[in-house]
């Protein structure tokens, strides 16, 4: 009987263990990344990124996305809802992370619509499409770029702008230590932890 | 009868308690600490995690005198795999002859403690001594 008991005792006490040690080390990380982010200012926003909203929000949502990437798709109709729901309070700017093979040339192809003013249009036409132009997590620019010259953008000549763009967006992830996408930047805040609730309660708090 | 006595109860408890914390610890380095596991680690884990069952079983009905039978050879399967990928790590075997080429090379060193102490290495320190945990169970329920 009393053998029992030692069982679930120590059963207990490690399982126990290793939630506080998943606890401590979460909380420990959040602080180191919040530290790494200081001084780091110049890197959330460029003055040619996509932005939507007012400037003077009370809110900048800087989110990182990757065009080929389930989860930001997933993600968009959150973050619209967000803008829809908070209207006037946010400002939304969007960075590219292009981690996906090829998809290099779908981020400039965003950027050309972008200084044709159909960004959005463009942003929203990639994203519902995925399953279309991403194939075994593979871009295929061809197929994307069919969707977006739809819209009416027109391809430059001169894609030296579009490159230097793509290098600028790489710059900047590194300098912010972004690895995956989507990431959240709300007013410079990264989330305690990737999620829905995480956006969404980090928003409301900033709102407040 | 089939009673495994006091003296022995404490060694299976033993061996249950190395198997929950190397399951544990090994959860933690990938869920928590998101070091993605390579392919070795993946086969010795599969050794390892249903140890934390066989072992539990004995513990609480306190009956099974054959338990070594079957929990020594999970035990030395996971011992042969920690074995070779410490090999590998330790570049006594090349990772191009390791059947973990694509992904996570198993030569990745996510953790080094006191300049030995790899994850691969706990794994290969665990199981060697639930080897020899084992071993002194079976003589302890023989004589």
């Amino acid at each position: 009987m009393n053998n029992k008991i030692l069982v679930i005792a120590t059963g207990v006490v490690l399982v126990a263990a290793f939630v506080i040690g998943t606890m401590l080390y979460q909380s420990s990380q959040a602080e180191q990344r919040e530290a790494e982010l200081q001084g780091k200012s110049s890197h959330f926003i460029k003055p040619n990124s996509p932005s939507m909203g007012p400037e003077d929000a009370r809110v900048t949502l800087v989110e990182f996305l990757d065009p080929a990437c389930a989860a930001c798709a997933s993600f968009h109709p959150l973050v619209k809802d967000l803008m829809k729901k908070h209207e006037g309070d946010i400002r939304l700017v969007v960075r590219f992370a292009p981690f996906h093979t090829n998809v290099e040339h779908v981020v400039m192809m965003l950027a050309a619509a972008k200084e044709q003013g159909k960004f959005w249009e463009a942003l929203e036409v990639t994203l519902q499409n995925q399953d279309y132009w991403v194939k075994n997590h593979v871009a295929d620019p061809q197929l994307a770029w069919e969707l977006i010259g739809a819209l009416g953008v027109e391809e430059p000549g001169d894609k030296s702008a579009l490159e230097q763009f793509v290098a600028q967006e790489n710059a900047d992830l590194e300098a912010l230590g972004v690895t995956k996408v989507p990431t959240f930047f709300v007013n410079e805040k990264p989330l305690p932890k990737f999620g829905a609730q995480e956006l969404i309660g980090l928003i409301e708090s900033e709102l407040k | 009868m089939n009673v495994i006595d006091k003296s022995v109860w404490k060694w299976v408890f033993l061996a249950w308690v190395i198997s929950l914390v190397s399951t544990l610890g090994s959860l933690f380095f990938s869920e928590v600490m998101l070091f993605f596991p390579c392919a070795l680690c993946w086969y010795q884990r599969i050794f390892m995690y249903p140890l934390v069952v066989l072992f539990l079983v004995p513990l609480f009905t306190g009956t099974d005198r054959r338990m070594v039978h079957y929990t020594l050879p999970m035990v030395v399967m996971g011992w042969i795999f920690a074995l070779y990928h410490n090999l590998v790590l330790y570049e006594i075997i090349p990772e191009s002859a390791a059947p973990c080429a694509q992904g996570i090379p198993c030569s990745t060193q996510y953790i080094n403690w006191f300049g030995f102490i790899t994850i691969p290495m706990l794994a290969l320190l665990a199981f060697s001594l639930m080897i020899f945990i084992l071993l002194a169970i079976q003589r302890r329920l023989r004589s």
